[in-house]
């Protein structure tokens, strides 16, 4: 049995790992790098997330990002009206090309 | 970490105060990794000689009523040297200051990189690199537009300057083909207004607007019809579909302001915001490709 965990963040693609046990939580199968120790036993990052008292790890920030990125970029004031009017909002013509 | 024991390739970096080439994930992270303990360094080197010279100031006018005391009860040389003395090391300090500013980076940019590719990490391709024109040398002399006089608005004078910098350009390939590139254009705006008061003196303030242009695109490997528009803000977002080279490519701009009374904002967007625009970009994607 593989890893039932997506990896990536643009990209998701399935771990595909060979699973070392899984998820007590949501029983999902996972490798031993996406496996997260905590007091109700081992758990996948999304449930070590909504459960206190995981450890948090790399897997577990990319995971509550992961979902935050769905959200919507709204309530700072960035832009009061006079500074909306100064920014420029020149058309383009055309994609530029990129030079690096 | 000092400036000696970094490696070659950071220790290039830091001199020049950029940072180009082609890069695979692992030894761009270690670079910045790198940047960002030098700079940790450098910070804490420049808030001790700020200490410093201002200790160094007020011991120069403290030495000079203390030079002109000796003078006057007639010991000419020991008050000259204490006079002398106050100010080259008044000066001294002032230059190591300004050096030492000089050599610092800008952390915020440096999270920035860093936090952007440790959150894409995974989805790059491996066989491809990280194409990376990074200036961090931020708003100099050189990016800097000619004194605009604006109307003076009640106020005696207003003058402006504005510095126009292009200091990010980023490209890179993602494991399923398409290529995203981001690109930061930082605009500085300096204003100085002087007014005079009741009392006949003139008081000059200055303000400070950093207005920062994100720019994100999506490059597919070959003709795509976009999946639909992902949730795009008006207000500070626009997207676009441009096309190039028989592609249409998405790009989407944001834009970021910050503002300061007394010194230059030292706000960047986050990486997060960063890979925010990305992650939107991704989701127009056609079904088969997600």
């Amino acid at each position: 049995m593989t890893c039932q965990w997506q990896t990536g963040l643009l990209v998701p693609q399935p771990c595909e790992m060979p699973a070392m046990g899984g998820c007590s939580l949501c029983g999902r199968s996972l490798c031993m790098m996406h496996t997260v120790s905590g007091p109700n036993g081992p758990a996948c990052p999304t449930c070590a997330n909504s459960n206190q008292g995981y450890e948090q790890n790399e897997e577990t920030e990319l995971e509550s990002s992961r979902s935050s990125y769905y959200t919507q970029y709204g309530g700072a004031n960035y832009f009061t009206n006079r500074d909306r009017q100064s920014v420029e909002r020149e058309e383009v013509e055309g994609y530029d090309e990129f030079e690096t | 970490m000092k400036l000696k024991d970094l490696s070659p390739a950071a220790r290039l970096a830091a001199e020049t105060q950029a940072i180009r080439g082609e890069w695979e994930y692992s030894a761009f992270d270690q670079l910045l990794k790198d940047l960002i303990a030098y700079d940790t360094v450098m910070d804490a080197r420049v808030a001790f000689r700020k200490k410093w010279m201002i200790v160094a100031i007020i011991l120069a006018f403290v030495g000079l009523f203390v030079g002109i005391l000796v003078i006057d009860n007639g010991d000419g040389e020991a008050g000259a040297a204490i006079l002398v003395g106050g100010i080259v090391h008044m000066i001294t300090t002032i230059v190591l200051w300004r050096k030492a500013k000089k050599q610092a980076l800008p952390e915020n940019a440096l999270a920035m990189l860093q936090q952007l590719f440790r959150q894409v990490r995974q989805d790059l391709d491996t066989k491809a690199t990280i194409r990376v024109n990074v200036d961090l040398s931020g708003p100099t002399k050189a990016k800097c537009g000619p004194k605009q006089v604006l109307p003076p608005n009640g106020f005696n004078s207003r003058e402006q300057w504005v510095y126009a910098d292009p200091w990010c350009q980023l490209r890179f390939q993602l494991r399923d083909g398409y290529k995203l590139t981001l690109r930061q254009v930082d605009q500085l705006i300096e204003l100085r207004r002087t007014r005079r008061t009741s009392r006949g003196k003139y008081k000059t303030k200055t303000k400070y607007k950093k207005l920062c242009r994100l720019t994100a695109t999506i490059l597919p490997p070959a003709p795509v019809q976009w999946a639909g528009q992902p949730k795009v803000d008006p207000t500070w977002e626009r997207l676009r579909v441009a096309k190039k080279k028989g592609l249409d490519v998405a790009v989407l701009d944001r834009w970021f302001l910050y503002k300061e009374k007394f010194e230059r904002p030292k706000q960047n967007p986050s990486g997060a915001d960063a890979v925010g625009m990305l992650y939107r970009l991704c989701s127009m994607r056609p079904a088969e490709a997600k």
